[in-house]
């Protein structure tokens, strides 16, 4: 079995750790749900060890086309920094996962609608 | 800090008093099935509801499909060969059939799938097969059932009265002509949150109309907007132009964001989500909406987002990196449709703006549901028949108003 490092690009090896947690989550309502199972020490763990490599993972990520063609490794780190959008709210807005009163395993689609 | 600030405390709303005397509410106006069904017949079916942009229907042929789930009505909106925004009811005039399926698209001729009656875009009945059997149907009086139909800026109106009483001009009035040079068609990315939720559709404007609940249920997710000398959030300058409504909200600039993240998405992409920026760097970047006449008539220095209310449905919250479109289609007493569509300047041009546009997103919608549990436990209250009746205060004016406007609506003539 291929170590899941080796998916990540170059240099951007620590956030191994990460990936079975945010890695294949395509959505925001997937990172939103997962946010909510997550302990906050899991959280704080991933906000420490991504928020000081947003400048370098974003300048690696736009060194490629923007689009749906990114290369494997480039998609998973790209997938991976998404679920900062989530996990700050929990981290550096209400220090805890969930947000407070909303109904347990809370869902909310977010979508693009074909026509603006 | 900003003592002159407290100048603007005389725009505070209740300062103002064309303010309708409407002190309570009864619970039941908000949980009673016969309150319902009269204000579908007495609301939504006889004012103007705004449900679509017409940029939605750009080019000839170009149409959509909407629900107004509150009638069990599927609309189709559709921009004629002539240029000419029209809408009908989806019922095919043969047998029923609502036939058009897809959401949106791009068409000369409507057919049915039923026996292929089909339609041209301005509605008429084009050709039916076995035309000979049918020496009783005049097709040039035979046709799509058409709904009232209006365009105000960039948004189109229905109505689904006979003969509404008031043109859409009329409806909109002076409300429409002092906001009619905001800019919405240039923001052109759009994202929605449509959500069916658990409470009376009032709840909705009720939770959008007050700036008193901020500080208590927002306390961390909002801190850049009440300031010391406002704590409690009054909305300043109200302006109140039957049955439409506005208000204008200030931004905290003591406030100092202290998230990395937060700061890594305004750093690198020069917006925030409100004007948190003090007047100087307010002028030194003026925003699309912040020129238009209608914003900030007051000068306010600290302004952050307008609301702008298209009564029954809508509502505008414009924010600094973004418009928002509020809807509220009511379902059930127990139950409302929210929607919430977002438009942004344009869509992401790179990886870093994606992560940014889904960091506001997220925050948004925690904001929202925050909002939204209250009126999930509201309507839990009310209907324990606990209370008999709610009450407003004074710095609750601009519920207090359409409050007015929906018994005004519930009390009129036919």
């Amino acid at each position: 079995m291929t170590e899941p490092t080796a998916l990540l690009p170059k240099g951007f090896d620590e956030l191994a750790p990460f990936i079975a947690e945010w890695g294949s989550l395509e959505t925001q309502d997937e990172r939103y749900i997962r946010r909510q199972s997550l302990s906050m020490e899991r959280l704080q763990a991933y906000y420490d060890a991504v928020q000081p490599r947003l400048g370098a993972i974003f300048d690696h990520l736009d060194s490629f086309p923007y689009g749906p063609a990114l290369p494997e490794p480039e998609a998973l780190l790209f997938r991976v920094v998404l679920a900062m959008s989530e996990v700050a709210q929990a981290v550096e807005v209400y220090g805890q996962p969930t947000v407070p009163h909303a109904p347990a395993n809370h869902s909310v689609t977010i979508r693009v609608p074909n026509r603006a | 800090m900003n003592k002159e600030l407290s100048d603007w405390n005389k725009y505070w709303g209740h300062a103002w008093k064309p303010v309708p005397d409407v002190e309570r509410i009864d619970a039941a106006d908000y949980t009673s099935p016969e309150v319902f069904e009269r204000e579908k017949d007495r609301i939504f079916r006889k004012a103007w509801l705004m449900v679509a942009r017409q940029s939605e229907v750009a080019e000839p042929g170009d149409f959509i499909k909407i629900e107004a789930p509150t009638l069990d009505t599927e609309v189709v909106i559709v921009r004629g060969k002539d240029g000419v925004i029209r809408s009908f009811y989806n019922a095919c005039p043969h047998r029923g059939v609502a036939l058009v399926r897809q959401c949106e698209g791009r068409t000369g001729l409507f057919t049915c799938p039923y026996h292929a009656w089909s339609f041209s875009t301005d509605g008429k009945l084009k050709g039916l097969p076995g035309a000979e059997d049918f020496p009783h149907v005049d097709k040039s009086t035979t046709g799509l059932t058409p709904i009232h139909t209006g365009v105000w800026n960039d948004y189109i109106f229905i109505n689904f009265a006979e003969t509404p009483k008031q043109t859409l001009a009329e409806y909109m009035g002076e409300f429409g002509e002092y906001f009619d040079d905001m800019p919405f068609g240039e923001y052109t990315r759009a994202v929605e949150i449509i959500q069916d939720l658990p409470t009376n559709w009032k709840n909705f404007n009720d939770a959008f109309n007050e700036g008193y609940h901020v500080q208590v249920l927002h306390p961390k997710s909002l801190p850049m907007v009440p300031t010391r000398i406002n704590p409690l959030n009054h909305m300043y300058d109200p302006i109140y132009l039957a049955p439409h409504s506005s208000a204008t909200i200030q931004s905290n600039t003591d406030w100092v964001p202290t998230g990395k993240v937060m700061l890594f998405v305004y750093a690198s992409t020069g917006v925030s989500f409100i004007h948190v920026d003090g007047p100087e760097e307010q002028a030194a970047k003026p925003r699309l909406f912040t020129t238009a006449r209608g914003i900030n008539r007051i000068g306010l220095p600290n302004y952050s987002t307008s609301t702008m209310n298209f009564f029954p449905l809508s509502q505008f919250q414009i924010l600094a990196d973004r418009y928002m479109w509020l809807r509220y289609w009511p379902l059930s007493p127990d139950k409302t449709r929210f929607i919430v569509r977002m438009y942004f300047g344009a869509p992401p041009r790179s990886h870093l703006e994606e992560f940014a546009e889904a960091f506001q997103l997220a925050s948004t919608r925690d904001v929202f549901t925050e909002d939204v549990s209250m009126t999930r436990l509201q309507q839990q209250g009310m209907k324990s028949g606990g209370v008999k009746e709610v009450v407003l205060g004074e710095n609750e004016h601009m519920i207090r108003f359409t409050t007015q406007m929906i018994r005004d609506y519930m009390n009129a003539e036919d």
